[in-house]
């Protein structure tokens, strides 16, 4: 009964005749007994436009956003999955590689590290997991340490490191008992137990636990002694934790290896000051 | 008293209706905004320097960084040789081991290939595009390194001609109707036709003789040649004249007489004090008129004062991340863009950066702006202010026509007016 007044589309006061106010006092009273051309009503007349108005907006946001629809349908029409960046390069590459060679754990690995790059986390663990299924190699798990720690899930990642030292300590042993039937004694270095270490490392730090951190990146640099960024990462600690002493050590021994290093040398004047 | 009847049963109905309406208006504002967020992360590329963290340190802007036109290595660029931009902005870059030529749009994305086949080196095919350059009426000039000639092809990609050179074609510049070819140790001008007009230079290590690659530019009169096997830069006059030489000594570069590390420093300024060459490859003039040259091997970008060939600034570093260069080997510039593409060979892209001062319009800028890929956001943003504007205008007429209802007894209407 009230649908002359509540029909948006045609309701604008110049259009409902009855709704010439101007022209029919006499016939007010009759009008709003009846209640359907309250048309003539003030009240109502005031509400009207501004409800006539509102659904005129979300008639223009509708087509705002058919427009947005449509660039973006445009767009995707239009890109080319040809890489932009060098991460994507290095996704679309090692997308690639796992295709042309699905049984390659270097191709599987690097595939992950390019997802944790590109910050496709879920993506990068997927593989790893994908990968472990195919090619049985037990140390995936310390690809999977480095994606957690990347992703900031330093726990998990700790979890991981751990079992990746087991694993890879446990080869290396094995490599040296062989070696050892034979007769070649052997040092091996290993740079999977650096990556171990220094990962986890700065899982520890990033966990609060600094002084665990501090043991870790120096298990780290007794397998490679000369990654001087690792030794700035020591030094900071060290002067975090007040040990002035052994951070000026850990500085001077960066610049053993690179004796312009930016970092080192700010860092020995933090701490000699 | 039958109109405030009228009042308070119309009243709420109406009151509760704008309300639906205003949630609505809200909620569809709401997906609006999710739909703008996810259009705008699309478009944004994964492992942007500046989030990564590798964003370049030394005043260089990494514009974007160009692959190839797909995800597989044969459709990427390999040992980009040359590069050169087309008066429309277009970028030219050569792929010499896959004997084609790659030509992007300014926006990044793939344009198309210009290649004759699997390559030859019959007449009307190129088998080793070594360097490239692009005339102002969109025609590229092709060096073919193998084949020994300059090969011509329109804007279109249909061929034009060619003509041999006498020993090896090695770098080529096009300017004002003169083709400037640099051969093995010497200079020669042609005209667009192939008609050689003069030459000059021979091979070797003194001051004006050459041992030069792709690296040669003309301007104004003067020549200026990058002499990368001489770790040198050296401008002649049209006629072949020297004019500069910079360093004066060239460095040994083989032979027992090799010195470990070049130690003249002639080229260095008090801007750049103790700057020297390495392999100086390519060079571009910028829209304020310096010279911008390439050295492959201290992976940097140099600004030049041609008047004397001091070394202004420098400006790029060692890597693979974007914005950092690994045996940068060509540069071009756009001045519609004040823009500079550079071959960035050892790392298989073309890469456009930016340097301060290099002297754009200021329409450069707005330029840029529609090669950018965010310029798609661009509808959703007209269209939201054309509506919100006549929303606005909408919503004034709407309350102007209502006030003569509320105030205004002069036309007997209102309620109150007529109680009485």
């Amino acid at each position: 009964m009230t649908d002359q007044n509540h029909e948006p589309e045609e309701s604008t006061f110049a259009e409902e005749p009855e709704s010439t106010f101007a022209e029919e006092p006499a016939d007010e009273v009759d009008e709003v007994d009846a209640e359907e051309s309250s048309a003539t009503s003030p009240p109502e007349r005031r509400q009207d436009p501004m409800v006539t108005w509102m659904l005129a907006v979300i008639l223009g946001i509708i087509i705002v956003l058919l427009g947005t629809t449509a660039a973006l349908v445009l767009y995707l029409g239009s890109l080319n999955r040809a890489p932009r960046t060098a991460v994507e390069r290095d996704v679309a590459t090692w997308e690639t590689a796992i295709h042309e060679r699905p049984s390659d754990t270097n191709a599987w690995a690097s595939l992950a590290y390019a997802y944790a790059e590109a910050d496709r986390f879920d993506d990068a663990l997927r593989i790893v997991s994908e990968a472990q299924k195919r090619t049985k190699e037990s140390s995936l798990v310390l690809v999977r340490a480095d994606v957690l720690r990347m992703a900031g899930r330093y726990s998990e990642a700790t979890d991981d490191y751990d079992e990746a030292e087991k694993v890879i300590t446990a080869a290396l042993d094995e490599t040296k008992r062989r070696r050892a039937k034979i007769g070649v004694e052997a040092e091996l270095p290993d740079e999977g137990l650096t990556r171990v270490y220094s990962g986890r490392a700065q899982c520890a730090y990033e966990l609060g636990e600094v002084d665990k951190a501090i043991s870790d990146l120096e298990k780290a640099l007794e397998t490679a002694p000369q990654q001087a960024t690792l030794w700035v990462t020591l030094g900071d600690y060290y002067s975090e934790t007040g040990k002035n002493k052994e951070a000026v050590a850990a500085y001077r021994e960066a610049l053993k290896y690179v004796p312009d290093y930016a970092e080192a040398l700010a860092g020995l004047e933090k701490v000699e000051k | 008293m039958s109109d405030v009847t009228a009042d308070t049963t119309a009243a709420p109905r109406s009151s509760r209706a704008r309300i639906v309406l205003l949630v609505a208006i809200l909620v569809l504002l709401a997906l609006l905004v999710v739909l703008v967020v996810l259009f705008f992360n699309l478009l944004k590329p994964a492992g942007l320097p500046e989030d990564t963290g590798d964003a370049a340190p030394t005043g260089l802007t990494w514009i974007r960084s160009m692959y190839g036109f797909g995800p597989s290595a044969d459709e990427q660029l390999l040992s980009p040789s040359s590069v050169a931009i087309a008066p429309d902005g277009r970028i030219y870059a050569t792929d010499p081991i896959r004997a084609r030529i790659m030509i992007f749009n300014s926006d990044g994305t793939f344009d198309r290939l210009l290649h004759t086949g699997a390559g030859g080196a019959g007449t009307g095919q190129f088998i080793r595009p070594e360097a490239l350059d692009v005339d102002e009426n969109g025609e590229v000039y092709i060096a073919d390194s193998w084949a020994n000639k300059i090969i011509v092809f329109d804007d279109g990609g249909t061929y034009v001609r060619e003509w041999p050179v006498q020993q090896q074609a090695r770098g080529v510049y096009v300017s004002d109707g003169s083709v400037y070819v640099l051969d093995v140790g010497k200079v020669i001008v042609y005209d667009t036709q192939g008609k050689e007009l003069r030459s000059f230079g021979t091979r070797g290590r003194a001051p004006g003789q050459l041992d030069a690659y792709q690296g040669i530019a003309a301007k104004d009169g003067s020549i200026y040649v990058a002499d990368s096997y001489n770790k040198r830069l050296q401008s002649f006059d049209d006629s072949g004249k020297l004019i500069w030489a910079v360093p004066e000594s060239a460095a040994n570069t083989s032979g027992p007489m090799a010195e470990a590390a070049p130690t003249s420093d002639e080229s260095s300024s008090s801007a750049v004090p103790g700057h020297v060459w390495d392999l100086p490859q390519d060079l571009v003039f910028d829209g304020a008129g310096r010279l911008v040259v390439v050295d492959a091997f201290t992976f940097e970008m140099a600004v030049i004062e041609p008047k004397n060939g001091k070394a202004q600034a420098v400006f790029g570093e060692f890597g693979t991340a974007d914005g950092q260069f690994f045996y940068p080997t060509s540069v071009d510039y756009d001045p519609a863009r004040d823009w500079f593409a550079v071959a960035d060979t050892q790392n298989n892209r073309v890469q456009i950066v930016r340097i301060p001062g290099s002297g754009g319009s200021p329409m450069s800028a707005v330029w840029r702006w529609t090669s950018s890929p965010y310029r798609y956001l661009v509808v959703p943003g007209l269209l939201f202010l054309i509506v919100l504007a006549l929303a606005l205008w909408a919503r004034r007429r709407v309350l102007d026509a209502i006030k003569p209802d509320v105030g205004d007894s002069g036309e007997g209407e209102g309620p109150l007016a007529e109680e009485s």
